[in-house]
């Protein structure tokens, strides 16, 4: 009987437990991440996505074309290595992802159509504008890019170059459009730009336009007409300019201190190239953009050389912790403007738009300048003029990149080894090994042209 | 204010043990019982054996031998029992007696040697325990004292060689520095490697954390695997259930196998004490060659503060420094110190130990320091014949201070190699402005700003990097026998852990442009385990169908929860220079994560013995846990074994010398749970930060909250991953069991592999958590044992282990690749066709690839077709007669070891005196040299004293032939940039232990009341034989199970060690 009994109980027992499999398995914790919010406001996708914009524009992408410019040279460790373009695919996966994992791309989508939904067309042309200055940067950078596919395909294509930014030019229309509707709200603290100022974005809408004509000019040189006359409507001042946000706050200071500043501190100098042409020309950005180094002197590297005792950026200014790095300034479409008069014949008309930024650039700087109107320069002279001016003034900037490619200016005294300046990012490692579209890197390279960069 | 809870749940367990032993006062009675008088000793020598294990079968009677031999059975009610005598690598006997009312029954028994030790009671898991003789699947049994005897501190340490394809690695000679376990290859690419730890039926906590939030990442200094918190000497028995064959019964923990630890408890008898004392001289055992020719400059010409060391060459009244010793050019000392007592009676048994462990280790400075207490007291009581009750508490405290060494630029090892000769790490202020003072800032006169490395001395010295354990981890265990054939186990185990780490960088350390900043940080474990076994005791039912047949069923069930929560607090801008509290920093921020797993389980196992020579056993588990996803929240993990002791069979012919033979196939199937939260996604909030660096707070920046997705798909379902294994073994016997013989094959096929396959970044997750790889491992083991020699002054024994492993990833799921480990000169990856671990990196443009190279000119070429003439492989030359890097990484080595042996001896003279030693040997696997590579680049390595000297390099291009320069520009591009170049040999053979020993029974000794006094003088890691260039090529470079890559890893250690152990 007591066998029974017991038999009974162990079994009841058994049977008790089995029917709370289930609820043993789910429950607060357990079946949710308490470590992730799944629902967020649209002021902080937008904010995140400037964010992310100031990152991509003064991070990785522009380190390496500073030193390929050799407005800066790296002078350590794999930075070195990548100056002397020598560089791999994997290093390319960070900015690639910035470019279109979490605040890039995928949340900008995101953004788009949160905005849409709440009929908010402030925000969603705003945020158009944004993802044309990321896919057209990132256009630029890597030619071809997956673009029209990435939210069908789980293996987009490559679209064409010229294809991305047609499509860019479409989609700034429509910014331009969404933001004169005047619907919705933008909320001015989480605008990290223009505190919530709107025509301010319209403006840069045209700058975008302005610039990705201009990049197209070598191929077609129709394009000219249409960047001055974006150029003309775009950025109207120097105050207006589209630059980052930094402060002297841990994590929002500028990248380019944070870099001076880390473990990788000495891995990039000022490119010997750049100090070299300023002293040349005795001109007062030398001591503006450089700090000294431990002589008191200015110095520069040159690919190759490695030297991590050159000076660096000048640690009041461009090597700040609050330092705004400029994307899109009123300096670049005066230069595209002079450009375009260059490109149509006006060369006078060019000189004097270039003696323009020059006043301009003396008054911001506090510096004084030497003019070229007058001078007598003609011909390749005047292109040289404009073209060596852009280089300088914008310094840090991933534009002088394709305004080289372009017009070949400015035109390097010497290379690594005497090898060719590279002309393209390469695909990165983790888009090469699953996107079936992307190809090897030894099949093509780093000195491959661009569709928009023939020659 | 921590540990709070740690104590109170310490408190309220050792509440209920002291209740347990204080009841058995009460219980004891004495009467008219009969005792059990006798002596065991070895058969031949007649030497006593001390501490046999003498028990009645079917009661709970027994006690254990003394120092002579002796032992004594009381309170025994009059009858006919059957005594059985039991010692560890001797033959048991079983032996009728009969005790009469108030009387003494004498038996004396004399022992036989058996390396086979077939009547060695293995525990199987889950409660089940067989003789070895019956076992279908291998289990390895560690002597525990070998685990004693290995001096180390740390149980996983001290399991190094002892059973074949159990894998340890050390991270480095660090005090408290973590050890890896990998048993049987790795089977997993993303999960943990490492086998769950079971101690007396519990599950306890072995992982090491590092500084972020799931713990992983170094953060510059050593972690500890929390297993080190058990104390060795408390240890009676470890199993190792190595493949899922053995360990499908734990179901979805198991499949990286089970270590089984069983702790000491008290004997029935005399009480026991034992003290032991040791103390140890710890030295380096091997450097990186640092040259002292060359000085701090470029291009052969002094520079300041400069980088690297390719200056102009030192004459000789330059004063130079040898930096690769100068941060351990010291002895460091272990003491050791541990006390146990143990004894009881019939009906109540008690275990206490004690330990302290006081480390500092071999580096300069105040850091490296360990100090370990641990405390166990463990109770049993027999309530009635019925019922058992067992308490059984842990308490560890350790509080260590670790060094900020490694791969950070405030990392000792990679500053003070870094250092060039001619520059004096010491002083590390400076004279005269009290500054700290680095050769990149050499002469300082800030004190808020970066000196790009900082001095080690002053690392050494100035940094703090502390934690702080407390641990409480225990069981309590309810046996109940309702019926005579019905047995209840209940056991409720806990254990619970929290942790503090402080990390002060001061006022001019590189953090944070030399402001100082600081982290503190709190882990906080609690693992809760039910498990209620039912265990049905047929044998006389399934006799009474066939007396040739036997049997055991058992059901049980189980329920665990494991809770994990961290909070960290970081601070920067000390405004106060040397007081650190986050009240002194001008910016705060926290962070905070957690997690709750539940995992559910019903399991059963049946055992059928037929003609007491055919053993079979079938055992089904069920699990259910939470972090499976919802569509698939149950799994089930089978197992069959089969043992055939032919041997018996009674048609085998006899074979002169061979007397036991035994063939076992295995088949089971175990898994690993899925990571917590893998099936959910959402959006994040905090850093937007580079591969190399610059950090914006989108979480909030300038006042604006901000988020983002996760660049990580959300899983749509998750499995657990499934390890299916077959293993087939001989165990054989010879020369009167003298001599055994164990060979095993075992394969296995690990499926539903959870691995976060890339997905192309474009789509806007670079990462997609998916099961679908799989892994195949498949070896041979071999375990000998000889005795061959035993006399009664001389006795030789020689045991060996040695076992191979094949790993191979052979399925992907299309994906070229998963790397699990970036570093940006090499990775280490899965991916099809190579093992898991393989390394991926930089190797010169090589012919056979399809590859381009672009000339001076900017004509690019194909390097194959240009040359066509070139083998595959070879490496192209460029116009000046170099190698060149390939622009893509390519597949390099294999860190795999082909095959790992382990060879003990041991030599015992006259009863008295052992000499031991141990030989551990690894080899065939790979380890990159990656500190090596970039000291040749830093031109500190003593490998570019060769500059200046010209070589002409082997391949095939434009250049071809040409004799050049081994300059500046090829040290530091090609050169060292070419990780392939650095990718050697890590084989080693090493004499892991080498020891004498002697035990002193004299007169004198017995006078003071002792029993016996050992003195044993070991050595530890004394002999490394090794083609490795670097330091011990026993290293790892994070906490996180990459294998076999060392970048500014910190060396390894020896010691000699002078052990006394006193027993009562």
């Amino acid at each position: 009987m007591i066998k029974k009994i017991c038999i009974l109980i162990i079994l009841v027992t058994f049977l008790g437990i089995l029917p709370n499999c289930e609820k043993n398995l789910t429950g607060p914790k357990l079946d949710e991440d308490p470590n992730k919010a799944t629902e967020v406001t649209m002021e902080s996708l937008f904010s995140s996505v400037q964010i992310n914009s100031f990152w991509f524009n003064e991070n990785f992408a522009a380190w390496i074309v500073s030193m390929w410019m050799q407005q800066m040279s790296g002078t350590g460790m794999t930075f070195e290595n990548y100056g002397n373009y020598q560089i791999m695919e994997v290093v390319f996966d960070d900015p690639w992802k910035k470019a279109y994992c979490s605040a890039g791309l995928v949340n900008i989508e995101k953004l788009k159509s949160n905005a849409n939904e709440n009929d908010n067309r402030i925000v969603a042309g705003i945020t158009k504008i944004l993802e044309a200055f990321l896919m057209g940067t990132t256009a630029s950078l890597w030619g071809d890019i997956p673009y029209s596919e990435v939210s069908s395909s789980e293996t987009p294509k490559l679209d064409k170059q010229s294809a991305v930014y047609n499509s860019l030019h479409q989609l700034l229309d429509e910014a331009i459009t969404d933001i004169q509707s005047g619907t919705g709200y933008l909320n001015s603290e989480a605008d990290h730009y223009y505190a919530g100022d709107i025509s301010k974005w319209i403006a840069v809408a045209h700058s975008l336009k302005a610039r990705f004509y201009l990049e197209w000019a070598e191929v077609d040189a129709s394009n000219y007409t249409l960047a001055i006359a974006e150029a003309q409507q775009g950025i109207a001042s120097t105050a207006d300019n589209f630059k980052s946000k930094h402060s002297d706050i841990s994590r929002e200071e500028n990248c380019w201190f944070q870099f001076e500043n880390s473990a990788y501190s000495g891995y990039i100098r000022a490119g010997k190239f750049l100090v070299e042409l300023l002293k040349s020309r005795v001109d007062p950005r030398l001591e503006f953009y450089f700090g000294t180094d431990a002589n008191g002197e200015y110095t520069g590297s040159d690919p190759g050389e490695g030297n991590a005792n050159a000076s660096y950026l000048n640690p009041d200014t461009y090597g700040s912790k609050s330092w705004s790095s400029e994307f899109v300034t009123w300096e670049e479409m005066q230069f595209i403007i002079a450009e375009c008069q260059y490109a149509s014949g006006d060369e006078s008309g060019a000189l004097t738009t270039l003696d323009g930024v020059l006043t301009e650039i003396e008054g911001k700087f506090n510096i004084t300048l030497p003019r070229y109107s007058g001078t007598g320069l003609t011909g390749d002279q005047v292109l040289e003029a404009i073209m060596m001016e852009k280089y300088i003034a914008m310094f840090t900037n991933i534009v002088v990149w394709s305004d080289w490619k372009r017009t070949g200016y400015p035109v390097f005294t010497m290379t690594y080894k005497d090898q060719p300046v590279p002309r393209r990012f390469l695909y990165p490692l983790a888009e090469r090994t699953t996107n079936p579209n992307i190809p090897d890197a030894s099949a093509y390279g780093i000195y491959v042209h661009n569709e928009n960069d023939p020659n | 204010m921590i540990k709070a809870k740690s104590l109170k749940v310490f408190i309220a367990i050792a509440a209920i043990v002291c209740m347990i032993v204080a009841i058995s006062e009460v219980s004891f009675a004495q009467g008219i019982y009969g005792k059990i008088k006798g002596k065991v000793v070895e058969q031949g020598t007649a030497m006593p054996l001390i501490g046999t294990n003498v028990s009645l079968l079917g009661t709970t009677l027994g006690a254990a031998t003394d120092r002579d031999g002796v032992f004594e059975i009381r309170s025994v009610p009059p009858g006919t029992y059957t005594i059985l005598v039991r010692f560890m690598g001797y033959k048991s006997i079983k032996q009728e007696v009969t005790v009469g009312a108030s009387q003494e029954a004498v038996a004396n028994f004399e022992l036989k040697v058996d390396v086979l030790q077939l009547d060695e009671i293995v525990v199987t898991g889950m409660g089940g325990t067989l003789t070895k003789e019956k076992l279908g699947v291998t289990i390895a049994k560690v002597r525990t004292s070998d685990l004693v005897n290995s001096d180390e501190n740390n149980i996983v340490a001290a399991m190094a060689g002892k059973a074949s394809n159990v894998e340890i690695t050390s991270f480095s000679g660090e005090p408290g520095a973590t050890q890896f376990i990998q048993i049987r290859g790795r089977n997993t690419i993303a999960g943990s490697r490492e086998p769950l730890f079971i101690v007396d039926g519990v599950p306890i906590d072995n992982s090491t954390r590092g500084l972020g939030a799931g713990g992983s990442g170094s953060g510059g200094t050593v972690a500890t695997n929390r297993g080190s918190d058990l104390n060795p000497e408390d240890i009676a028995s470890m199993e190792i259930l190595k493949g899922a064959s053995a360990s499908a019964i734990y179901g979805s923990r198991a499949a990286n196998g089970v270590i089984l630890i069983t702790t000491k408890s008290g004997k029935p008898g005399r009480t026991n004490i034992s003290y032991k004392t040791s103390y140890s001289w710890d030295e380096v055992n091997r450097i990186v060659p640092l040259q002292t020719e060359y000085g701090q400059g470029d291009n052969g010409v002094y520079k300041k503060d400069y980088l690297r060391s390719w200056g102009p060459k030192l004459d000789a009244s330059t004063p130079t420094y040898d930096h690769s010793m100068e941060m351990w050019d010291q002895t460091g000392h272990i003491m050791d110190n541990n006390l146990t007592i143990s004894g009881g009676n019939n009906l109540t048994t008690f275990y206490a130990s004690l330990g302290l462990i006081n480390q500092d280790g071999p580096f300069v400075g105040n850091s490296d320091k360990y100090k370990k207490y641990s405390f166990r007291i463990k109770g049993s009581h027999v309530v009635s014949d019925k019922l058992k009750v067992t308490g059984n508490l842990a308490y560890a405290k350790v509080n260590a201070d670790y060094l900020n060494s490694r791969s950070n630029s405030g990392g000792i090892t990679l500053a003070v190699w870094r250092t060039p000769p001619d520059f004096n790490n010491l002083p590390y202020l400076d004279p005269e402005t009290g500054l700290h003072r680095s050769f990149r800032y050499s002469t300082p006169t800030e004190l808020r700003a970066s000196r790009k490395y900082d001095n080690p001395f002053f690392t050494a010295y100035e940094k703090i990097n502390d934690s702080e354990v407390g641990r409480t981890y225990g069981n309590l265990t309810l046996e109940y026998d309702p019926v005579d054939w019905i047995g209840v186990n209940y056991t409720l185990g806990s254990d619970y852990s929290e942790e503090d780490k402080t990390r002060v960088r001061p006022v001019s350390s590189l953090a944070n442009s030399g402001n100082g900043s600081m982290w503190l940080r709190n882990y906080n474990y609690h693992e809760i385990d039910n498990n209620l076994i039912t265990t049905f005791k047929l044998e006389k039912y399934i006799k009474k169908l066939n007396k040739n047949f036997s049997g055991t069923f058992m059901a049980g069930y189980n329920f665990n929860r494991r809770e994990y929560k961290y909070l960290s607090s970081y601070g920067d801008n000390f405004v106060a220079p040397n007081y650190y509290q986050m009240d002194n920093c001008v910016t705060t921020n926290s962070t905070e994560y957690e997690y709750l797993i539940h995992t559910e389980s019903f399991f059963g196992q049946a055992t059928l013995d037929i003609y007491d020579q055919l053993f079979l056993t079938a055992a089904l588990r069920n699990d259910g846990s939470s972090t499976f996803g919802k569509n698939e929240r149950r799994h089930w993990f089978p197992k069959f074994s089969t043992a055939w002791e032919f041997t018996k069979f009674g048609k085998m012919p006899k074979i002169p010398y061979f007397n036991y033979g035994k063939l076992h196939f295995a088949y089971g199937e175990a898994g690993s749970q899925p990571g917590v939260y893998s099936t959910m996604t959402g959006f994040l909030s905090g850093n937007i930060s580079g591969w190399w660096t610059g950090t914006l707070n989108a979480g909030s920046y300038d006042g604006v909250g901000g988020f983002y997705s996760s660049s990580i798909a959300p899983a749509t379902d998750l499995r657990p991953e499934r390890t299916k294994e077959y293993e087939i073994g001989v165990n054989l016997g010879f020369w009167d069991s003298r001599i055994g013989f164990d060979l095993t094959y075992y394969k296995s096929r690990t499926e539903d592999v959870i691995f976060g396959i890339g997905v192309p970044p474009s789509t806007g997750y670079s990462v997609k958590t998916t099961n679908g790889a799989v892994i195949e491992n498949k070896g041979w083991e071999i375990d000998f044992n000889i005795n061959p020699i035993k006399t009664k002054n001389f006795s030789w024994d020689l045991g060996m282990v040695w076992a191979t492993n094949e790993n191979k990833c052979v399925d992907l799921m299309g994906a070229e690749m998963y790397s699990y480990f970036d570093w940006s000169m090499i990775s280490s990856v899965a991916a099809e066709g190579y093992p898991i671990g393989q390394f991926y990196g930089r190797d010169y443009l090589r012919f056979g690839n399809g590859s381009t190279f672009t000339l001076k000119d900017g004509t690019t070429i194909n390097i194959d077709e240009a040359y066509p003439n070139a083998p595959a492989g070879e490496a192209f030359i460029d116009e000046d007669g170099y190698p060149t890097l390939d622009p893509q990484f390519r597949f390099l080595r294999d860190p795999n070891p082909d095959w790992t042996a382990g060879i003990r001896n041991e030599f015992t003279l006259f009863g008295k005196i052992k000499l031991s030693s141990f030989i551990d040997i690894k080899q065939g696997n790979y380890v990159w040299n990656g500190s090596k590579a970039q000291l040749i680049n830093f031109g500190t390595h003593e490998e570019t004293l060769k500059r200046g000297t010209t070589k002409v390099f082997d391949g095939y291009g434009p250049g071809a032939g040409n004799d050049v320069e081994l300059d500046q520009n090829w040290y530091k591009g090609v050169g060292s940039g070419a990780t392939s170049q650095f990718i050697e040999d890590g084989s080693y053979v090493r004499l892991r232990e080498i020891a004498i020993s002697y035990t002193l029974r004299h007169k004198i000794v017995h006078y003071f009341g002792l029993s016996d006094i050992n003195i044993r003088l070991s050595g530890r890691n004394l002999m490394l034989w090794t083609d490795y260039s670097g330091i011990d090529p026993e290293t790892n470079i994070n906490n996180t199970g990459v294998m076999g890559m060392d970048y500014f890893n910190m060396p390894n250690t020896k010691s000699y060690v002078l052990t006394l152990r006193f027993n009562y």
